[in-house]
């Protein structure tokens, strides 16, 4: 499906297949939320309405899971959720009625197919982004050239030594073409309410 | 020219737009020479902020040439090299005459959009959404700023690009963020997320004198970088995060809090996390605010709760109670970028602090598309990427 985006996308196939799983998922949950009749008897599992209604519920929520910035979970709980699924139609395999058990055997392979498409989605989406490696040592990044300890309360210690910082001033060389008034500008900083103490001349 | 754009939910495209044009006297136009990937860009790649329109440009971290001034800018010229600060500021109005310059009154095109969301408008903002103004953001080959003649850095020439295209944005943030906690001698400051943003806070925080600082992260690589500033680590995964931060206080708590995680915390506790990222999907709060939850309860009372951290719109089960009976200060906001660019380029010119230590990806801005996920799934080891606008992609 990548075709549809480009190569020059962020978005890749896998990202497209789970979106299309996520409204798959939405669309299935209602559908059993709403009629759980049909399905019944469909499969053959008359009497059992009230569990296909909460398999809605549980569809629902791995659908927001499914279409979220991290489906990867959400994906493994599909594909738990599609192994109960195949027990439960797998019920439906004993029914009297020649075409019920037809349709749950189509339901049976249907739910072991979905369970193999989740968890190559969720094994697809783990990869996303690269490896993981193992974590890198960065200790040797302080940022800090003098060292640790030389630089704690090395800003501190200038401002209470040397004269106030120019910082907020500064705006008054940028100030736009001329126009802004120094004099207005100074009593305003005067009055601003900014952060006391260390940086503020 | 060459720019990312954005077309929804984790769709970063690298495309072919039209080139910048001058639109008012005070612009100017830069030819890109390194931009940034920011972590406030991952909210915008998640479209968890709301008023993007596909076909937006994105980017806010940018530096470059100036190849054109508008006919009223008279601080720029052609050739000079600028850092593009992520506010734009009119240098004019009440609040930038206050050096408030992330809430400038005149830079918000869209304000009456914004006023619908915040009650008032704030600055616009490069490249993150029309509320903001929408303009066009700098991970491009061409940037237009508007009221360049104020909303500009301009950095010596001895710097590298590595070393001056922070200015723009996430140095300023940690250190802003650490100046509002008016960090005394003996104070303990704990930083939520080692990302970017909190990485420039801890530097930060032992600049303005902190005796303790320590970081709080689940991602091992990150808390490495964190304790090469000297921080004390704390992994949420591996301990409780209360009971190290009272071990280390004395049971009192940190005297200061910074929140540099933002809108998309992560929690331990799994039907926490349950519960903010349904409603989140759901739409029935835009941030999961558990980090902010966290530091309001652990913070010492009389403390300061500061929080660069951004957040989009309404948060849910915030224990305001805590906050409020311990006294906590609170502060937060977009960073008023050039309020503190003179003290930070004293910084990193006298050689105390030297910033490209965050940097851990450099690539040609075709890869952006891919480093979008890379940086996202914090996969590789991905602290910092700078796209290079002029490299082939290999
Ligand atoms: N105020 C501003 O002007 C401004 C400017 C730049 C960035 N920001 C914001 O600052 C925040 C951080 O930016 P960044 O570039 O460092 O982003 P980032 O996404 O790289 O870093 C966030 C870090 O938080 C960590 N985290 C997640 N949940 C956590 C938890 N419960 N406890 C501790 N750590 C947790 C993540 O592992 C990650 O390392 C974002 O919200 C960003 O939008 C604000
Ligand atoms: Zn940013
Ligand atoms: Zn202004």
């Amino acid at each position: 499906m990548a075709w549809k985006y480009g190569s020059d996308s962020s978005l890749t196939a896998s990202d497209a297949l789970v979106r299309g799983i996520g409204l798959f998922a939405l669309g299935l949950g209602a559908a059993e939320l709403i009629a759980p009749g049909r399905f019944a008897r469909m499969f053959g599992l008359e009497g059992k309405e009230s569990l296909l209604r909460a398999y809605g519920v549980r569809e629902i929520g791995s659908a927001i899971g499914t279409l979220s910035t991290d489906p990867v979970p959400a994906l493994w709980a599909r594909a738990a959720g599609d192994v109960m699924d195949l027990a439960t139609v797998a019920l439906g395999t004993r029914s009297d009625d020649a075409e019920k058990r037809r349709n749950a055997w189509i339901g049976v392979g249907a739910a072991a197919g979905f369970a193999a498409l989740d968890a190559f989605a969720a094994t697809l989406m783990a990869k996303r982004g690269g490896e993981r490696p193992a974590p890198a040592d960065y200790s040797d990044r302080s940022g800090l050239p003098k060292g640790v300890e030389a630089s704690r309360g090395w800003y501190r210690e200038k401002r209470e030594k040397g004269p106030a910082v120019a910082s907020r001033d500064a705006r008054k060389d940028r100030a736009h073409s001329g126009d802004a008034d120094p004099a207005r500008t100074e009593t305003d900083a005067g009055q601003a309410p900014v952060p006391a103490g260390v940086s503020i001349g | 020219m060459k720019a990312l754009v954005w077309h929804g939910k984790q769709d970063i495209r690298y495309e072919t737009m039209p080139d910048p044009e001058i639109e008012d006297g005070r612009d100017a136009i830069i030819k890109v020479t390194s931009c940034a990937i920011c972590g406030s860009d991952l909210h915008l790649f998640h479209n968890l902020m709301p008023g993007m329109k596909p076909g937006d440009i994105v980017g806010h971290e940018t530096m470059g040439e100036v190849v054109e001034v508008g006919k009223n800018n008279k601080a720029l010229k052609p050739g000079d090299r600028i850092v593009v600060p992520f506010t734009i500021w009119c240098g004019e109005c009440d609040q930038c005459r206050r050096g408030n310059y992330s809430v400038c009154e005149r830079s918000n095109r869209n304000a009456k959009v914004a006023e619908l969301v915040f009650g008032h408008a704030t600055a616009g903002l490069f490249g993150y959404t029309h509320l903001t103004g929408g303009y066009s953001g700098g991970q491009a080959e061409y940037l237009r700023v508007p009221m360049a003649d104020t909303t500009h850095i301009k950095v010596p020439d001895h710097f590298t690009d590595e070393q001056a295209l922070f200015l723009s944005d996430i140095l300023p943030t940690g250190w802003q963020a650490a100046v509002y906690c008016d960090i005394e001698p003996d104070d303990t400051v704990a930083i939520w997320g080692a990302g970017p943003v909190g990485q420039m806070a801890i530097r930060s925080a032992v600049l303005l004198g902190a005796r303790q600082v320590i970081a709080i992260d689940f991602l091992p690589e990150r808390l490495s970088m964190a304790a090469a500033a000297g921080a004390v680590t704390i992994n949420p995964a591996e301990e409780s995060v209360k009971d190290r931060l009272n071990e280390l206080t004395h049971n009192k708590g940190p005297d200061k809090c910074i929140d540099a995680v933002g809108m998309e915390s992560h929690s331990q506790i799994l039907p926490e996390h349950l519960y903010d990222r349904t409603k989140q999907s759901l739409m029935m709060e835009t941030d999961r605010p558990h980090t902010l939850r966290e530091a309001m309860l652990m913070v010492r009372p009389g403390g300061v709760l500061s929080v660069p951290g951004v957040y989009g719109g309404v948060v849910d089960k915030l224990p305001f109670g805590a906050a409020m009976n311990k006294g906590v200060t609170i502060r937060t906001g977009q960073t008023h970028v050039n309020r503190w660019t003179d003290e930070l380029i004293e910084l990193i010119d006298e050689g105390v602090l030297d910033p490209s230590f965050v940097i851990t990806h450099t690539e040609p801005l075709a890869k952006g598309p891919e480093m979008y996920p890379t940086f996202e799934s914090r996969k590789d080891n991905c602290i910092k990427v700078v796209l290079k606008p002029g490299q082939e992609a290999a």
